[in-house]
């Protein structure tokens, strides 16, 4: 659940796969929220989830000890897992395809954006790297642009990374943020001119899911989506050796 | 058992293969991979044009963003389809390495509007190097809405291989499956927030398919059943005020298509929200 100051978090879980699947999940859950203290996480059950049925959780349904400067983690489990962990619970129970979501959203007075997203457990058990493409900045007649970047990690280690911005026709590093695992991190992003627009996002240590959130002065217009990771520009095959290939260009390429 | 599979694979792991899952309906694969090794891949991404709305096509050289050591220059083809499915038009451009130009629609349309569905194939020497690998190039971009009037860009990155077409004039051909029972597909979503939503569909694939709704009211009884027809390519708008029609929280599709996925809108009181359903 990322938190932006001045807006409603909220978010949509639901308990049934988008698409019939043979084998998947069909039981009622616990809703669980989780935070990272940086030495553990904390874990607590908040509410029940009927089979085939939905739940908004806001921040108001969120644990009272659940400090305002952390990224909740949401998660659904047939069994209560509440308590205090070294590793954020791992469940592979609701494995399908497509990816079994729930919808995060932002409410300002007068509308709301949202995004189906979810974080894989593979990529929470992962430091990895990120390497995204996307021209999804837009600035300019009161319109700005912010990047959403959340990171979550198995481990509770709460550990600083930098992100570089870099413009993809120029290769110039645009930007330079710090970064944070297990934490919403809210980067302003500057104008770009139309030759510049197309903007890589990379961190070579750290995995993620980069957001773009865009929105005029009053938060009237909201605009969000995320940016694909580059091995969606592929389909069949050797998708997983092409991506790898493709991130090793990129890296040498914007090498810093 | 799994070895005997491994060693089969060759045989079904193939374009062959998938095609035979998807005629049989065992194990029926959601895509199967293009006849031709050189084709690119599109989603079916729907257009909507209007007195209300605009819509923009993020258009990128994605062969350059594959193999950015190259630096090709990519000739990228927009095919529009309108609401029935039939072709409108199609429009080349050469796109210089790296470049990201925002193509609106209405332009392009010649004075038709309304809805309908667009495709974009890529072409460079460099993608010889992906179909060596069994690889097509994906075209999963960012489709962007706009009320008009408005200065924001809402945009949403496609979700489902649906076309496929080699270099050149190649023929438009389909990756989507259709299936021998129906498939049931429900958004991970509520839509009870919003005055209004809209669900946009496109029929991802080579047949006239009949998509059946059936809407859920927020105590999780049925509200409504609704059956349309929609012709190959063909895009459709299943709009619901919940101000004025009861308030629906969920819709279930069914159709002989094993995986069929709306666009959301969901209109608030200042503005719109926009994504895969």
């Amino acid at each position: 659940m990322p938190r932006v100051p001045g807006l409603a978090s909220e978010v949509t879980l639901v308990n049934h796969p988008s698409r019939e699947t043979d084998g998947a999940w069909r039981g009622a859950q616990i809703v669980h929220a989780a935070w990272s203290d940086g030495a553990r996480w904390h874990v607590r059950a908040i509410g029940d989830i009927a089979a085939g049925a939905s739940v908004e959780i806001d921040q108001a349904r969120l644990p009272g000890d659940c400090p305002a400067d952390v990224l909740p983690v949401l998660f659904l489990s047939p069994m209560k897992r509440d308590g205090e962990h070294t590793r954020l619970p791992a469940l592979d129970h609701m494995e399908t395809v497509p990816a079994w979501r729930a919808n995060i959203r932002l409410r300002s007075a007068t509308t709301a954006v949202s995004y189906q997203g979810e974080y894989p457990s593979g990529m929470a058990a992962i430091g990895g790297s990120l390497l995204s493409i996307a021209p999804l900045i837009q600035t300019g007649g009161g319109i700005t642009t912010s990047l959403l970047f959340v990171n979550v990690r198995a481990q509770p280690a709460i550990d600083a990374h930098e992100l570089r911005i870099v413009s993809a026709a120029t290769r110039r590093v645009v930007q330079r943020a710090v970064i944070r695992s297990n934490r919403c991190t809210m980067v302003a992003l500057g104008a770009a001119d139309d030759s510049e627009r197309l903007r890589i996002v990379a961190c070579d240590d750290m995995t993620g899911i980069p957001i773009y959130f865009s929105h005029d002065d009053g938060f009237t217009q909201m605009s969000l989506e995320h940016s694909h990771p580059p091995v969606e520009m592929v389909a069949f095959g050797a998708r997983g050796a092409i991506n790898r290939s493709m991130k090793a260009a990129w890296s040498a390429a914007i090498a810093s | 058992m799994s070895a005997l599979l491994q060693s089969l694979r060759p045989l079904y792991d193939t374009p062959l293969g998938d095609r035979v899952r998807a005629w049989t309906g065992v194990k029926p694969p959601i895509n199967v991979r293009p006849r031709a090794a050189d084709a690119t891949v599109s989603d079916l991404f729907p257009w909507r044009v209007d007195a209300a709305w605009q819509t923009c096509f993020e258009l990128l050289n994605v062969p350059s963003l594959l193999y950015p050591e190259e630096r090709p220059r990519d000739r990228a083809a927009l095919v529009l389809f309108g609401a029935d499915g039939r072709t409108l038009s199609t429009h080349e451009f050469e796109l210089a390495p790296f470049e990201a130009r925002r193509v609106e629609i209405e332009p392009l349309l010649a004075g038709v509007t309304g809805i309908g569905a667009l495709a974009c194939f890529h072409a460079s020497p460099c993608l010889r190097a992906l179909a060596r690998d069994g690889s097509h190039l994906s075209e999963r971009g960012y489709i962007g809405f706009r009320r008009r009037g408005d200065r924001l860009w809402s945009y949403v990155h496609g979700n489902l291989h649906v076309l496929a077409r080699a270099p050149g004039d190649g023929e438009i051909t389909h990756v989507g499956t259709t299936a021998r029972r129906d498939w049931l597909y429900r958004p991970q979503v509520r839509f009870d927030d919003a005055r209004a939503f809209d669900l946009v569909y496109a029929n991802p694939v080579d047949r006239p398919l009949t998509l059946s709704l059936r809407f859920i009211g927020s105590a999780g009884g049925d509200a409504g059943r609704k059956e349309i027809d929609l012709p190959t390519r063909g895009t459709v708008v299943v709009s619901h005020s919940n101000a004025d029609g009861g308030i629906i929280a969920s819709v279930e599709s069914r159709a002989r298509c094993t995986l069929w996925r709306p666009i959301v809108f969901k209109h608030y009181q200042s503005h719109f929200d926009v994504f895969h359903g």
